[in-house]
């Protein structure tokens, strides 16, 4: 009996250990190769980001392009620095879930300040006429 | 003997077996079964922490976002007092310490004890360098009264400030010479000389004033509005945005302090993390089976790296 109960407590960790199939104990460890590689390409696209930045593109262009960039180095970071390629997907879904109630703020926030350009013009234009008698 | 465990016996023989592991483990705490479970529990921790934290920064990117669209000129205006070389140089270390960080969960999961305490010591030491560079940013800012809200009292002009000037060079010479001129006119008229000192200084700014703008400058009553020097548009001068003092000016400095100065609070917090973290690899906590805390450190560390890969662009680059 207590050798069938070890028996199953012994199988289940063992399964775990391959469903996350890593190279040592429960968690993926890293290699030194890509890491040093995923920080050759951040240093990379930040020489590329002020490159890019010195170069008129036009006017939404260069700040698409900045957020592209950053965007690109802020998914190397979560993916590889941070595990998530390898980790619990629950873990990734929480920080997507992050990302979508950061766009939902900002988004909101933005159309809801659209909304309100002409109160803004209003105040604007009534401070500018007191100020000049 | 495929049976399962339901019989008391079964489920004493689970307990004994999870007695020992938490023997094996003394790291391990009483309420988890075993170093995984303890582990992936605190993973999840750490990273719903991460979620509120990237949710605490959405308001000032999202102070950013609306008063970006509302009043881009004073982003253009604002951002030329920034240095780039600075910022990117931050960026460098930040990305360096992100990978030391990563370095030293690599470390603690394989047990290189050694190897652990250089990575941290080097993520500390790099983290102290990227707040020494602030400390110079902000006490240069400090000392041009470029701060927020009511403190805003600049001493320099866009024009004056070396980026402007080589990215611009005609409109800074421009700006410096109409500012000479409008200082010498007042000066006349303060003495009752009438224009005598203008004719002077006209000879002197000649150089660098478009032939247009010179027949302006001779007749006093059109060149009223000289303040507003950035409004005088010259086909033989070149673009001057960025160039006038905005009306919201100073809530540049504000988004910036408060953006760069919250982040460097969690860059801060992270050093006491990675001392305590450091203290406790010497101690000989870590190794294969608990490396949790080096692990939860460094993703806090990671997230601070990946606010700042946004903050540079926005802050120092804009166009």
């Amino acid at each position: 009996m207590t050798n069938s109960a070890e028996r199953q407590v012994m199988s289940a960790a063992t399964d775990q250990h391959q469903i996350v199939s890593d190279d040592h104990g429960y968690s993926h460890t890293i290699s030194t190769r890509l890491m040093v590689a995923v920080y050759a390409a951040l240093v990379v696209l930040t020489v590329t980001t002020v490159a890019v930045a010195r170069v008129e593109l036009g006017h939404p262009w260069n700040f698409v392009a900045a957020m592209v960039i950053a965007s690109l180095k802020g998914g190397l970071v979560v993916a590889f620095f941070m595990h998530l390629v390898w980790d619990r997907k629950f873990n990734l879904l929480l920080f997507l879930t992050a990302i979508l109630f950061l766009i939902l703020f900002l988004g909101l926030s933005l159309n809801d300040r659209s909304e309100y350009q002409p109160s803004i013009d209003a105040f604007e234009s009534a401070q500018t006429a007191a100020s000049t008698p | 003997m495929s049976q399962t465990i339901v019989t008391p016996i079964g489920a004493n023989a689970e307990s004994e077996h999870l007695d020992a592991i938490h023997q094996e483990n003394p790291h391990l705490a009483h309420h988890y079964d075993t170093p995984r479970h303890q582990y992936e529990a605190g993973k999840l921790g750490i990273w719903i922490f991460l979620v509120t934290e990237i949710l605490f920064f959405a308001g000032l990117f999202c102070a950013y976002t609306i008063y970006r669209t509302e009043r881009p000129e004073v982003f253009n205006w604002g951002h030329q007092f920034l240095d780039w070389r600075l910022g990117g140089l931050n960026t460098i270390i930040l990305l360096t310490s992100s990978l030391t960080a990563a370095w030293a969960v690599r470390c603690a999961q394989i047990g290189y004890r050694r190897a652990l305490i250089v990575n941290i010591v080097a993520t500390i030491a790099l983290a102290f360098g990227f707040l020494g560079i602030k400390y110079v940013e902000y006490s240069h800012k400090f000392h041009e009264g470029l701060l927020p809200g009511h403190h805003f009292a600049p001493s320099e002009e866009a024009w004056e400030i070396e980026s402007f000037r080589a990215k611009h060079p005609h409109a800074a010479d421009l700006a410096e010479a109409l500012e000479a001129y409008q200082a010498s006119r007042e000066k006349a008229e303060k003495s009752g000389k009438a224009h005598h000192d203008a004719k002077a200084v006209e000879g002197q700014i000649a150089p660098v004033v478009p032939s247009r703008l010179r027949e302006l400058l001779r007749n006093p009553e059109a060149t009223q509005p000289l303040v507003d020097i950035g409004a005088i548009r010259n086909p033989e001068v070149e673009p001057q945005e960025g160039l006038l003092r905005p009306k919201y000016a100073h809530v540049f400095f504000s988004i910036y302090f408060f953006m760069t100065g919250l982040h460097g609070i969690h860059v801060i917090a992270g050093i006491i993390v990675w001392i305590w973290l450091l203290r406790r690899t010497i101690a000989g906590h870590f190794g294969p089976k608990f490396f949790g805390p080096i692990d939860f450190g460094a993703l806090y560390w990671h997230l601070v790296d990946l606010i700042w890969i946004f903050l540079f662009p926005l802050l120092y680059l804009v166009s």
